[in-house]
């Protein structure tokens, strides 16, 4: 991986041209300044004192990325290197889930000490699925079709306003009462 | 997000605050990236509540495998709102840079590894008449009569399977999420391109125009490679013969597919609505005496720059761009 990595950090094979070139120190620079940003990325999801894993996912997602890194718009660039990250956050899970899945570890309270610990973690995934399935079907209709669009189908924002004739804003509204909802009934009350 | 959204955080309890966060923040922002740290660093519960809703927002990667999903997930797909028959506008803006594909298919054959398929939801279905549809992410599909079109969008990719039929697509550019179509028991992959497929008795045509596409044969053995096609190049399968790739007449593809309206003395509000359908580039029109000006003439649908240079040299109007992927037809005087 670190091989590959390199070979990016040299940019695209055809730097000779002046426009290579430019593309080639453009696409290093953006890799640069992305580094940091990334890592928070990831610091956010897997909590303190992973540094480590943190540097791997940052490095997955600049070897995924690569041949984006020079396009013209930084813009554009900056945007699809963390849906880049989004989906390399997503496999890291199915990942970790498939092998829990065949190692069948029980649940250990020593090691899930259930001081600060909810429900959601405790249990395998299919299980806090099935708790989540439930809270869902308590929403209002069209809150779960907005919930399930986006989250599920994986439709943007706007794909979800476009089909349902709704703004932007209301699909969001939408998506943060559908998680609030989940929030409050996947947890152990305490 | 603001100043007075993150002062009304403060007052919220840590799950309602972290679930407008992950709906709300785009962590590409750097300036949104530095609040959201500071909401985390606030308090320890703040962070573990945040942790809580990423946990419930990942289990919904395992949607696939749970079955009571599986109604709700249909009703989602077939919900529409009372607005949604003409927002067709909004996704036409939101399509950066469009480039075309065209797909022609004999009836679709039954596919013995996806028995659902037979009785799989169709998305899009003509009759007797070629019909326009426009798509979630603002692409749009023209469907030629008895056509049947059936989309699978998902987080990573776009996916088109022509039922039956023949489609014309012109596809908004999205780098993260290839468009996908699946013809022939091959997969034709846009990455940013425009390129034709066609199916017929004699077998399958992909020509590329522009850009890049790749072809898979989808559980094929390792030893039979991806084709991948370079401008003005063309493959061809043919039953019972080896797959050929050669230099392509391109012409001929950019042809088939020219489609022609016909007006008689109807206003121009009406022939723009029509044009507009067609196009992603779109005309409008908001002085009254413009709109009302009667058209009569044959033109050429997919090419509204073209209309409205055309319209300018015969009537006292001209365009101007008004956006991104407008133009306004205003009074020449």
């Amino acid at each position: 991986m670190l091989l590959e990595h390199e070979q990016f950090m040299e940019g695209p094979r055809d730097a000779s041209s002046e426009q290579g070139r430019r593309a080639q120190a453009r696409g290093a620079a953006l890799a640069a300044s992305l580094n940091e940003p990334l890592a928070a990325f990831f610091r956010r999801r897997l909590g303190p004192c992973q540094e480590a894993e943190v540097e791997d996912l940052t490095q997955e997602v600049f070897v995924r990325a690569a041949d984006q890194l020079s396009l013209a718009e930084e813009e554009h660039a900056r945007a699809y290197v963390f849906r880049v990250a989004a989906s390399v956050w997503i496999d890291r899970h199915r990942r970790r889930q498939a092998r829990r899945a065949d190692r069948h570890v029980p649940f250990d309270p020593d090691r899930h000490d259930g001081e600060g610990l909810d429900l959601a973690r405790q249990l395998d995934a299919r299980e806090s699925l099935r708790i989540a399935t439930q809270a869902l079907s308590t929403l209002p209709e069209r809150t779960r079709a907005i919930f399930i669009l986006r989250r599920i189908e994986g439709l943007a924002v706007r794909e979800v306003a476009h089909q349902l004739g709704l703004s932007t804003s209301a699909v969001e509204k939408h998506m943060v009462r559908a998680l609030e909802h989940l929030l409050a009934h996947t947890r152990i009350p305490r | 997000m603001t100043d007075r959204m993150l002062s009304d955080l403060a007052g919220l309890p840590p799950d309602q605050a972290a679930a407008r966060l992950l709906v709300e923040i785009d962590e590409a922002d750097p300036v949104q990236a530095a609040r959201l740290d500071a909401w985390l660093d606030q308090d320890p519960a703040h962070r573990e509540a945040w942790l809580n809703a990423q946990e419930v927002l990942a289990s919904f990667d395992f949607a696939d495998e749970h079955r009571p999903l599986d109604l709700p997930r249909r009703r989602a797909k077939a919900l529409r709102g009372p607005r949604s028959v003409t927002p067709w506008l909004a996704a036409a803006a939101c399509a950066v840079a469009a480039v075309g594909l065209a797909v022609t298919l004999a009836p679709w054959k039954a596919d013995p590894v996806t028995p659902a398929a037979a009785t799989q939801r169709i998305d899009f279905e003509t009759a007797d008449q070629q019909r326009l549809f426009p798509m979630p992410d603002g692409s749009k599909a023209t469907l030629a009569p008895g056509s049947a079109l059936d989309l699978a969008y998902t987080a990573g990719e776009r996916r088109a399977r022509l039922v039956r039929g023949q489609a014309y697509f012109d596809i908004a550019h999205d780098a993260a999420r290839p468009f996908v179509v699946e013809a022939e028991g091959r997969l034709v992959t846009a990455l940013g391109t425009r390129f034709d497929v066609r199916s017929d008795s004699e077998g399958l045509r992909v020509t590329l125009l522009e850009g890049s596409v790749r072809v898979d044969v989808p559980g094929a053995s390792p030893a039979q490679a991806a084709v991948v096609l370079r401008p003005g190049q063309e493959l061809l399968v043919a039953p019972g013969k080896p797959e050929v790739v050669r230099e392509a007449d391109t012409t001929r593809s950019e042809t088939w597919r020219e489609v022609r309206m016909v007006f008689d003395d109807k206003p121009l509000s009406e022939v723009v609505a029509e044009l507009n359908r067609y196009a992603v580039l779109q005309l409008v029109i908001d002085d009254p005496r413009v709109a009302a000006l009667r058209i009569t003439g044959q033109f050429r649908t997919g090419d509204n720059a073209r209309f409205a240079r055309s319209l300018a040299k015969l009537y006292p109007v001209r365009a101007v761009p008004d956006g991104p992927g407008r133009l306004k037809l205003v009074r020449a005087d």
